[in-house]
């Protein structure tokens, strides 16, 4: 089974296999509790729902919690906590979106020369078995950056549900070797299986391009549209609140927290958000970004102008949380239509 | 367009055309929901909206707004927020239009990743005072008539509520949304004093929602929009009706009824 590599796996085959990776790995898949869908450490097979559009919040807290101790000093020691091997951890059933986000990440924070261990070590355990998406949500824009419904990247295998069972293809060494060590549960994928697959794919983009259409180089030149009228009627209705961030698969920023815990000092670091009007403010009171609608712009602006130019990659999937969660309706598909 | 929608435009457009206010807060479709829209220019008063999906409470706005004369759709929940700002000083009522929409309840919105797909009536409606704001400059009558179904029950045991803190993102959304949080120095976001730390630690989530709870009680008007605006669902209504209900039967007070009547735990008095 070489890299690319269609299989097929039956509905039976796919429940042996789940069942497996639970009894010898973490796995985290898609639950229902509460009202929606979200990503949890199954101890069950049982417990994974894969009928889902999407899950109300994004994996990335298991690659980046939301909060971490990046080292303690003890004051008799002096010993410091250096961050943990991680456990061998399967990410199942994550769409294709929320897949390409990581592949953002690891282009953002794995790279030389000072990639972040923490993430490193969590990303370089756990394999990402993707699950095209049947139906694309409300709010999804993936078709944008390209980054699903059916395929992205980051994917170490890409399933796509089929008649009779699943289609897999293998994307990366560490896929082909998650799919090796179960190999009588895969049989090679015939032309009806692919004729399926590739029906699927034309189905849905087609769909999801009459919503909003593909965008171009130009939004690197996002910047220079700042001053537009729609940036100050939208800034108006934002909050400042940090939902946007909190929800987004791709968004990173963090800040650090040093304090004393009884007698050892502690840093900690944790999610933050360019909506805060804290964020950019400096320990001298000095703030280079002191308006509403500055702070409202950056957040478009980094994603779709300053991320690529630096990563090569959007800074946004079209996963649909923030439009869809935001309670004012802040709209990042807007700026996609104005400028893309 | 409904009646109550054609009614609501023309109020608004005749506002701005005789200058009478600056803006007009009010609701705009977009997608599948609706969301809050400044309106500013007479012939843009078409985009204001009414239906159930205005769940989001526009006197959030109108401390930012202070010096200038607004317009403002409110339903009869935003209507007692209004007159809350108004009894805490933080708003001039006389610089505001209140265009007093009756209200018929809203639903809950139906969000990313949700497991049913229907909106359905929000549950904070069935315990509303009153469906009319007390402060009205306009009234736009409902289309349909009949209170929203009643819920009063629904209270969450103590325990369950440390569970439904642990959900909690600390994203801030609830204090955000939320027209009676209008601290510039928050205590709960970890600045002087440092009550919790600024970024979440899930041991102090409890420490975060009751410092919240207790700002709140006895000046909640119950609007939901902190539950509505919730990503991760928690119904905090339920616990503020709590604390309110305290108030309303020792001290006989509905936050937000009359002008001139501030909260009680606001007000200092030496023979109690």
């Amino acid at each position: 089974m070489r890299l690319g590599s269609m299989l097929f796996i039956s509905e039976d085959g796919f429940k042996l296999l789940l069942e497996e990776l639970v009894s010898s790995k973490k796995v985290i898949a898609p639950v229902e509790a509460d009202g929606f869908f979200d990503f949890k450490a199954i101890k069950h097979a049982g417990e994974a729902s894969l009928d889902y559009t999407n899950t109300r919040l994004p994996p990335k807290r298991f690659f980046i919690p939301q909060r971490e101790v990046v080292f303690k000093h003890y004051p008799e020691t002096g010993v410091r906590q250096e961050p943990g091997i991680s456990v061998e951890t399967v990410l199942l059933a994550v769409r294709p979106c929320d897949a390409s986000a990581l592949s953002i990440l690891d282009n953002i924070l794995l790279k030389p020369p000072h990639p972040d261990p923490f993430y490193e070590s969590r990303r370089r355990s756990t394999t990402v078995l993707s699950l095209s998406c049947a139906k694309p949500g409300e709010e999804c824009f993936c078709n944008v950056f390209q980054t699903g419904p059916v395929r992205g990247s980051g994917e170490d295998v890409t399933l796509t549900r089929i008649t009779g069972g699943f289609l897999a293809e293998l994307r990366s060494e560490r896929g082909r070797l998650l799919v090796n060590g179960f190999r009588s549960l895969f049989e090679k994928a015939v032309s009806e299986h692919l004729e399926e697959y590739g029906e699927l794919s034309r189905r849905l983009t087609g769909e999801m391009e009459g919503r909003i259409k593909t965008v171009g180089e130009q939004l690197v030149k996002l910047e220079e549209k700042l001053g537009d009228e729609y940036f100050q009627q939208a800034a108006q209705r934002c909050l400042e609140c940090s939902l946007c961030s909190f929800v987004c698969p791709v968004c990173y920023c963090f800040d650090t927290e040093d304090y004393l815990e009884k007698n050892t000092y502690v840093r900690a670091k944790g999610w933050d958000t360019c909506a805060s009007p804290f964020f950019t403010r400096m320990a001298s009171g000095l703030d280079p970004r002191t308006s509403r609608v500055d702070r409202f712009c950056h957040r478009f602006c980094h994603k779709l102008s300053r991320i690529p130019l630096a990563f090569n990659a959007y800074g946004c999937v079209g996963c649909g949380r923030c439009v869809s969660l935001c309670p004012t309706g802040v709209d990042i598909r807007e700026v996609l239509k104005r400028w893309g | 367009m409904s009646r109550a929608e054609d009614e609501l435009r023309s109020i608004a457009r005749s506002l701005l055309e005789n200058r009478v206010v600056e803006l007009v807060l009010g609701y705009e479709r977009y997608g599948r929901s609706v969301r809050p829209c400044f309106v500013s220019k007479p012939e843009e008063a078409g985009r204001l909206v009414w239906s159930p999906e205005c769940w989001f409470n526009l006197a959030k706005y109108l401390r930012s707004l202070r010096g200038r004369r607004v317009g403002v759709v409110a339903k009869g929940c935003d209507g007692r927020s209004i007159v809350e700002l108004v009894n805490e000083n933080q708003v001039d009522r006389g610089s505001i239009i209140v265009i007093a929409v009756e209200c018929t309840g809203v639903n809950r919105p139906v969000k990313y990743g949700s497991t049913g797909a229907a909106s359905i009536p929000a549950e904070y409606c069935g315990r509303c005072v009153s469906r009319v704001s007390p402060v009205a400059d306009y009234l736009v009558k409902a289309d349909v008539q009949g209170p929203p179904e009643e819920s009063p029950g629904a209270t969450v045991h103590a325990s369950d509520w440390l569970s439904l803190f642990a959900k909690c993102l600390k994203c801030s959304a609830c204090v955000k949304a939320c027209p009676l949080c209008y601290c510039t120095e928050c205590s709960i976001e970890g600045f002087k004093p440092d009550l919790v730390h600024r970024l979440r630690d899930s041991k102090e989530l409890f420490t975060f929602h009751l410092t919240r709870a207790l700002h709140m009680a006895g000046r909640c008007v119950e609007c939901g929009a902190c539950e509505s605006a919730c990503p991760v669902e928690i119904p905090l209504t339920r616990l503020y009706h709590e604390l309110n209900e305290w108030f309303r039967e020792n001290y006989s007070y509905v936050p937000g009824s009359r002008i001139g009547e501030a909260p009680p735990a606001l007000v200092f008095k030496e023979d109690g």
